[in-house]
């Protein structure tokens, strides 16, 4: 009798691996997220839009800094939950964002280490103030292609996993 | 013995994602999808957009008007080939729309049922100036939640087949 509930028990689990491993092509992600950016492994709620080509961080008191040449910028992050974060990433670009209206808006671009429940992936991020906005953080598609499915219909489905992990 | 043996199959049941599974599973759909508006044969292109409360399609031509004491409104719509079609429907609200520098539009709301692949449903959709738009139309989350997960890598990956109630 215990040799059949063990292969039972076997059945069962193996049944479970094969359906998930299926499933599990591409993980699927809620709308909004939780998501923990590096350095400095500060959790952020997301916004997760399909709709927007890029990555959009609210940021504020952005002063440059040229160190050696090259161009860094310092800035602040709110989380908007208690904790805040001064960073200094290198600008790696300017991001031209078309206005209905008259001139095209540029923003700074930097690196940052995007971690989406077990999807971290280095991203372009541009840095602008949110402050009229609902989340710090916008995730478009140059996170979301190629890694996710979004389900619009759910929030807080991919718990970061990658909150441990040291600065770097 | 035997009760540990149907705990345990019990638990496969409830623990197995085919089972336990009261839901029809969601359709994968990507980026961009061809929609029919239902009743008629206006088929648009529509970017689908988790970022997006609701729905909106590009509309010109917009004339509000009372049938039988409540408000209407009557606007013309581009289809894929460039054809144009005018459609009155009943106005549910007027929307505030958020735009740049602090200004705010005033938009209408009506009723559209729409297809996407084998589904319809009726959803609020917002009559918008999207002419320096790639696309003509944007689905937002009231339309896609539940029933859709969306892969920003894919395109078109299916064709609107929903039977129009209109020629039943």
């Amino acid at each position: 009798m215990k040799r059949i509930f063990q292969f039972v028990l076997a059945l069962a689990l193996g049944g479970l691996l094969i359906a998930s491993a299926a499933q599990a092509e591409k993980p699927v992600v809620g709308w909004l997220e939780k998501v923990v950016v590096f350095p400095g492994g500060l959790a952020l709620e997301a916004k997760v839009d399909t709709g927007a080509d890029n990555t959009s961080l609210d940021a504020r008191n952005i002063t440059e800094i040229n160190r050696n040449g090259r161009k860094f910028l310092r800035f602040d992050v709110d989380n908007r939950q208690g904790q805040k974060l001064t960073l200094e990433r290198e600008q790696v670009g300017i991001e031209l964002v078309p206005h209905h209206k008259g001139d095209d808006e540029e923003r700074p671009v930097i690196i940052l280490e995007i971690c989406l429940g077990k999807e971290c992936r280095n991203t372009l991020v541009n840095l602008v103030d949110r402050s009229k906005r609902k989340h710090p953080l916008l995730i478009g598609r140059s996170f979301l292609l190629d890694r996710v499915l979004v389900d619009p219909g759910v929030q807080h489905l991919a718990p970061p996993t990658a909150q441990e992990r040291k600065n770097r | 013995m035997k009760r540990a043996f149907y705990s345990v199959l019990l638990l496969a049941a409830v623990l197995s994602p085919s089972a336990g599974a009261t839901a029809e599973p969601k359709q994968v759909v990507g980026l961009v999808e061809t929609i029919r508006v239902l009743p008629g044969d206006l088929i648009v292109d529509a970017k689908l957009d988790t970022g997006a409360d609701n729905s909106s399609i590009h509309a010109s031509d917009i004339v509000e008007f009372l049938r039988d004491g409540e408000p209407w409104v009557r606007f013309r719509v581009v289809n894929r080939e460039g054809q144009t079609q005018v459609l009155e429907r009943e106005l549910v609200r007027v929307a505030r729309i958020k735009a740049e520098k602090g200004q705010r539009q005033k938009r209408p709301v009506v009723m559209l049922s729409l297809c996407l692949g084998k589904t319809q449903r009726e959803v609020q959709v917002t009559l918008v100036d999207r002419s320096r738009f790639r696309y003509r139309m944007i689905l937002g989350r009231s339309f896609l939640r539940d029933l859709f997960l969306i892969d920003p890598s894919l395109k078109r990956t299916v064709q609107p087949e929903c039977p129009d109630t209109k020629e039943e």
